[in-house]
């Protein structure tokens, strides 16, 4: 035990920036009265306050109690070494981390080496140098700080992960909510419609979608049937999509209140209807759909629709055929002086009527060809002779499988509307 | 986004990006109309570079014709693919727009 040399008359207070709590406590862990006094008295004089202990084992219970950062221990005491405490204190799993520096007169590489190893952090030769020792503290006070600063970023910097993480759970909850309420505005089943029957197909690109489609009954005498599809996608094309979809169904749309249930029974006045409700006063579109909106007698097979900027009904006839229907109007949303006529058309028995959006024909497989009409109308040609809920099952398979594995770009439906043989 | 803009004969002449999808509209839209509200109203929209147009970018050329109207112009639309002629004819949006095969004519057409 060497004795350190007595300290300078440097004044008291000049070791400042002990910002991390504990950092102001210095552990001296020696095993020899004289230098633990000397530290002492040295470390006050510095603005540190000096806890003592004459072994390791009663110095690592003092640092359990939490309240140290800082530790100067001897390597050679009785009991426990000071690489030993210092592994000991590297096992223990504080809260915080503890700087040690030990004390020694060892000058070789290998032994500095295994002071390392053992996990100290400094060194301070033995006997000391006052000023030498003053200057290690410092750098150990600016690393606790340093270390204090990184762990108060990782607590904010969790807390804010915490925060987004939760935020994000909420709008994945949501939106299988919102994807829950969309398909509950498309039809459950085709029972409501019979003697029609009905398929259906519904891919949506996000979790929720652009499009919606329904076929319910009007009257006695009729039924109605709609395809829409919301210009752009995700949440703010479903909301509008949704609320479409309310006024385009009896009992349900605002059209029911201005001009009576009648109004589902001109398709033509229905999109004028929706049309001057989704343009903007200002002239300038905002929100745009296209829409086929239709009226069926299932005992007659006579029907008229009306389209705005939607891709045109196909007409799928008995042998096989497939009938294009005259084109319509432009998307509703965009022009308020936009003109809506309905057409008519005739669904013989075992012959079907299929609307559908462009995501089907603007599907595009790994090597950038489209899905496209004439593609689909052979599907539904050759495979006329399934019922419609397995035609759309079978146009669904073709659909993924043409896609790969790769996401759909758009939002994928098609409803097919059939009159069977009597 | 930076639209490529030039004036020919008092005539704004806008070249629309390579893709016009959901991610780029509002820019462009808000673009043009800065553009075409600065000029004389009086403009050709070129979509020689625009390969891939969505139905949000539909809406980018739909507000440039609104705002060019709403200045007494119009907004003429040259040299457009095949598909997104389709689109328009889809749309039937091809008979509310002078569509020009090269952008001289569309030019030209303005008097």
């Amino acid at each position: 035990m060497s004795v350190p040399r007595p300290p300078s008359d440097h004044p008291a207070g000049a070791l400042s920036g002990a910002q991390a709590p504990g950092a102001r406590k210095v552990l001296v862990i020696d095993d020899a009265p004289d230098v633990r006094a000397n530290l002492r008295a040295l470390l006050r004089k510095w603005g540190f306050e000096a806890v003592l202990a004459s072994n390791g084992a009663d110095g690592l219970e003092r640092l359990r109690q939490g309240d140290i950062r800082l530790v100067i221990c001897d390597w050679m005491m009785d009991g426990m070494s000071g690489p030993e405490v210092c592994r000991a204190i590297r096992l223990s799993g504080f809260a915080h981390y503890v700087y040690v520096m030990l004390l020694t007169g060892r000058t070789e590489d290998r032994d500095l080496v295994f002071g390392l190893d053992a996990g100290a952090d400094d060194f301070v030769g033995k006997p000391f140098d006052v000023q030498v020792l003053r200057a290690r503290l410092q750098v150990g006070v600016r690393i606790l700080g340093l270390q204090e600063r990184l762990a108060e970023q990782n607590r904010r910097l969790k807390q804010s992960h915490d925060a987004l993480d939760s935020a994000y759970q909420q709008i994945q909850h949501d939106l299988a909510a919102a994807a829950r309420i969309q398909r509950e505005s498309l039809p459950a089943s085709d029972a409501r419609i019979a003697p029609l029957r009905a398929g259906w197909l519904f891919l949506p690109a996000t979790r929720i979608s652009g499009d919606s489609f329904h076929v319910f009954p009007i009257s006695a005498d009729e039924i109605g049937f709609y395809h829409l599809d919301v210009a752009g996608h995700g949440i703010p094309a479903a909301l509008l999509s949704t609320s479409l979809s309310r006024s385009l169904v009896p009992h349900t749309g605002i059209a029911q209140h201005t001009k009576g249930s009648r109004e589902y029974l001109d398709p033509g006045d229905l999109l004028q209807t929706l049309n001057a409700a989704l343009c903007s006063p200002d002239g300038e579109v905002s929100s745009y759909a296209t829409v086929v909106y239709g009226v069926l007698s299932p005992h007659t097979g006579d029907g008229r629709y009306a389209l705005a900027g939607h891709p045109q009904p196909l007409l799928l006839h008995s042998d096989g055929s497939v009938e294009l229907l005259p084109k319509g109007g432009l998307p509703v949303g965009m022009f308020d002086t936009a003109d809506y006529a309905a057409q008519r058309f005739r669904l013989e028995p075992g012959e079907r009527i299929i609307t559908y959006s462009d995501g089907i024909t603007d599907c595009f497989d790994p090597q950038g060809r489209a899905f496209d009409i004439d593609h689909l109308c052979e599907l539904l040609r050759v495979n006329r002779g399934l019922c419609s809920s397995a035609l759309a099952a079978l146009l669904r398979d073709a659909l993924l499988a043409w896609r790969g594995d790769a996401d759909l770009e758009d939002d994928v439906s098609l409803l097919i509307i059939e009159r069977p043989e009597p | 986004m930076r639209l490529i803009h030039r004036q020919e004969n008092g005539v704004d002449v806008v070249c629309l990006p390579e893709r016009l999808v959901t991610a780029n509209a509002g820019d462009a839209r808000a673009e043009l109309k800065q553009i075409i509200q600065a000029g004389s109203g009086r403009v050709v929209v070129n979509l020689g570079d625009t390969e891939l147009m969505d139905s949000s970018g539909l809406a980018v050329v739909v507000a440039g014709l609104q705002t060019a109207r709403k200045m007494a112009g119009d907004l003429h639309l040259a040299e457009m693919s095949d598909t997104i002629w389709a689109l328009f004819e889809l749309t039937r949006l091809h008979r509310v727009f002078q569509i020009f095969d090269d952008e001289a004519a569309a030019v030209r057409a303005f008097g």
